[in-house]
C-alpha cells in the first residue's frame, strides 16, 4: 500500500543514512517526512520498535514529534510519556545536535501537552535531563530552558528551576541553519526564559537577581514591544520599588521602540511609582486600591502589596539619616504605624534581615541607629572580594 | 540530627516528591517532613510553595501536616510569640517528624536569642519571656545562662552582642601563596 511503503521508505532512509553517518542529510530530510509520519500516526508505535534509540536517534526524534503533534489520546498518555522519557535518557547526543531545532520543537510540544493535561510536575525531571544532555556547557541557553521554567512555575516547585537559573548564561545553543519556519531559536524563548526566571526569583524573594533577569528581557534588541517585554517591565517597576525605592532608568542600550512605547502602555505602574516617590503610605495605598482590578488581572496584586510594605521600611531607613536616636513612639508617628509596639517589632524584623543597624533600648523606649559595623578589613571580606573578582574575569 | 543530616534529608525528600509526581500520591508524612525541614532552614518561601502544591486530599486527611503548616504561617508573619504558642500546641509528633521538630524548636530558640543579643541593649523580662515562649522565671534563667548578659533590678536584662563565629581558617600556605602573588605583581 502506498502509505505503508512511504513509511517503510522513511525507516529505510533513516537506517541507511544513520549507518553511513550522514546525519546532516538525515536532519535535512526529516522535516520533509513529517507529513508522512502524521498521516500514519497509528503505525508509529511499530516504527518506534524497529528503530534503535542509540543508532537512529534522529529517526525516533521525528517520530516522536509526529506523535505529539497528532493530538495524542489520554489512554496513550503513559506510554507516550515513557517513550519520551526513554528517548531523553538514551538519545545519541552527537546525532541529535545536528537537528537541535527539531529537538527544541519536540520539547515544546511535550511541554504544551503536559500543561494541557495538567500533569506539570512530572515533566520537570525529564526536561532537566534533556537540558543537561543537549547543552555543550553548563552556561549555554537552550530553547528548553524556558519550558522548564514554565513547568516549574505552573507546578509551584521552584527548586529545580533555581538550580538552572543560578548559572549565568554565556552562550546560546545554535539551532539548525537555515531555519525551517518556526524552528529557529526564537527570541520568544529567550524572552520567556528571562521573564519566567525573574518571576521565580521574585517568588523566592531574591529581588536583585529577579531585577537583573527582567532587565535582560527588557534590553533585548527589538523593533516592537512584545507582550513578554511589557509584562517584564511592569514587574520590573514593582520589584525595583521594593528593592531600591525607586524605578531605575533602563540602560542606554535598550532599544528605541522600548523606550518610546513602554511608558504609555504601563501607566498604572508609573502611577504607583510616582505615589511611592512621595513617601506617603496613604498615597501609595490609594494608588494600589484605585488600580486594584488591573493589578489583579496582571497577577501583580501580591507584588503591589509588598511594595506598600516596603515603603514603611524605606521610611524607617530614611530616619537613620536624620536621627541618631529616637523614641519608639516617635518612630511610630513619623512612619504612620499603630504604636510603639508595632514599631519595635518592625525594627526587630529589619535588624534580623540586615536591613538596618540599630539597637533597641526597652528601658527608655528608645532606638539607637548605628553605623554599618562592617569595616571591610577582615580576611573573610578579602576572600570574598577575590572570589567575586575572579568569578567575573574568567 | 546534624546540619548535614538535615541537608541530605531535604534533597532526599525533594527527589521523592519529583519522582512520585504523576504517579501514586505520596504519603502525607513525606510532605510533613519536607515542610518541617524547610521551616528548620528558615526557608519560608519554599515552605509556602510546598504548601500550595500539596494535594488537598493530603491536607484534609493529615492533622500533623496542618499543625506544621500553622507553625509555618506564624513564622511567615514573624511573630515569635505566636510561633512558640503554635509549637507548644502539639506535644507528640510521629516518629520521623519528631526529630525534625525538636531540631526546629532548638533552632527557633537559638535564632531568637541571637537576635535579642544583637538587637537589644536592654529588654524587660516580660518581653524576653514573650520572645522565647517561656515563663518570666524561665526567661531569667535563660538570660543568666547566656555569656555576658547582665540582669539589673530583677526586671531588666542587658543582653550582649553575640561574637560572630570565626571564618574558615586560612592555611599558612594559602597566605604565603597570596603574599607571593601580590609581591610579584608589585615588583613587575
Amino acid at each position: 500500500m502506498a502509505t505503508a511503503s512511504a513509511l517503510e521508505q522513511f525507516v529505510n532512509s533513516v537506517r541507511s543514512l544513520s549507518t553511513s553517518g550522514s546525519f546532516r542529510e538525515l536532519a535535512e530530510l526529516l522535516p520533509k517526512c513529517s507529513e508522512v509520519l502524521t498521516r500514519n500516526s497509528q503505525h508509529l508505535d511499530n516504527v518506534l520498535e524497529t528503530l534503535n534509540v542509540n543508532q537512529h536517534s534522529l529517526g525516533i526524534l521525528a517520530v516522536l514529534v509526529a506523535k505529539f503533534s497528532a493530538n495524542p489520546q489520554p489512554e496513550q498518555a503513559d506510554s507516550l510519556f515513557s517513550q519520551f522519557q526513554d528517548f531523553i535518557n538514551d538519545f545519541n547526543v552527537g546525532q541529535v545536535r545536528n537537528a537541535t531545532d527539531i529537538f527544541a520543537e519536540l520539547c515544546h510540544l511535550f511541554t504544551k501537552w503536559m500543561v494541557e493535561r495538567k500533569t506539570v510536575m512530572k515533566g520537570i525531571d525529564v526536561l532537566r535531563k534533556a537540558i543537561s544532555r543537549i547543552q555543550t556547557n553548563e552556561a549555554q541557553l537552550t530553547a528548553v530552558h524556558a519550558d522548564l521554567c514554565q513547568l516549574c512555575l505552573l507546578s509551584k516547585c521552584l527548586k529545580p528551576a533555581l538550580q538552572v537559573l543560578d548559572v549565568d548564561i554565556t552562550c546560546i545553543l545554535p539551532e539548525y541553519d537555515p531555519p525551517v519556519q518556526g524552528h529557529q531559536f526564537e527570541s520568544e524563548h529567550f524572552l520567556r526564559y528571562f521573564y519566567y526566571g525573574g518571576m521565580i526569583y521574585t517568588a523566592v524573594k531574591q529581588y536583585d537577581r529577579a531585577l537583573y533577569f527582567y532587565e535582560v528581557a527588557l534590553t533585548t534588541p527589538a523593533f516592537a514591544v512584545s507582550h513578554v517585554m511589557l509584562e517584564s517591565y511592569k514587574k520590573y517597576i514593582l520589584v525595583s520599588l521594593v528593592l531600591h525605592g525607586k524605578v531605575n532608568t533602563l540602560p542606554k542600550y535598550t532599544s528605541q521602540a522600548m523606550m518610546r512605547f513602554i511608558k504609555p502602555l504601563s501607566q498604572t505602574y508609573m502611577d504607583i511609582a510616582n505615589a511611592y516617590s512621595s513617601n506617603s503610605i496613604t498615597d501609595v495605598q490609594a494608588a494600589v486600591n484605585k488600580h486594584r482590578e488591573i493589578l489583579e488581572r496582571d497577577n501583580n496584586l501580591g507584588l503591589a502589596k509588598q511594595v506598600v510594605a516596603s515603603l514603611t521600611k524605606k521610611n524607617i531607613q530614611r530616619l537613620t539619616k536624620t536621627f541618631i536616636t529616637l523614641s519608639l513612639s516617635d518612630v511610630a508617628s513619623r512612619v504612620q504605624l499603630a504604636g510603639p509596639a508595632e514599631a519595635e517589632s518592625l525594627i526587630l524584623n529589619m535588624i534580623e534581615d540586615g536591613e538596618i543597624f540599630a539597637t533597641i533600648n526597652q528601658r527608655d523606649g528608645m532606638v539607637v541607629f548605628n553605623e554599618d559595623p562592617e569595616m571591610y578589613n577582615s580576611p573573610e571580606m578579602l576572600h570574598r572580594l577575590r572570589h567575586e573578582v575572579t568569578y567575573f574575569s574568567f | 540530627m546534624t546540619v548535614e543530616d538535615m541537608k541530605v534529608l531535604e534533597s532526599d525528600l525533594e527527589r521523592q516528591e519529583l519522582e512520585a509526581a504523576g504517579g501514586a500520591p505520596l504519603p502525607a508524612s513525606v510532605y510533613t517532613q519536607l515542610l518541617a525541614v524547610y521551616l528548620y532552614h528558615n526557608d519560608l518561601c519554599n515552605a509556602k510553595m510546598l504548601w500550595k502544591r500539596i494535594p488537598d486530599s493530603a491536607k484534609l486527611a493529615d492533622e500533623e501536616l496542618n499543625a506544621v503548616w500553622r507553625i509555618g504561617q506564624r513564622m511567615w508573619q514573624r511573630d515569635l510569640y505566636l510561633v512558640h504558642v503554635a509549637l507548644a500546641q502539639t506535644d507528640s509528633w510521629s516518629e520521623p517528624v519528631a526529630l525534625i521538630m525538636d531540631a526546629l524548636k532548638g533552632q527557633v530558640r537559638s535564632r531568637a536569642l541571637e537576635l535579642i543579643g544583637s538587637a537589644y541593649s536592654s529588654i524587660t523580662v516580660e518581653s524576653l519571656a514573650r520572645l522565647l515562649g517561656e515563663t518570666p522565671a524561665q526567661a531569667l534563667a535563660s538570660a543568666a545562662s547566656q555569656p555576658g548578659w547582665q540582669i539589673v533590678d530583677s526586671n531588666m536584662i542587658l543582653p550582649k552582642k553575640p561574637v560572630p563565629p570565626p571564618g574558615p581558617p586560612l592555611t599558612s600556605e594559602d597566605q604565603l601563596d597570596k603574599l607571593t602573588e601580590f609581591v610579584s605583581f608589585l615588583e613587575n
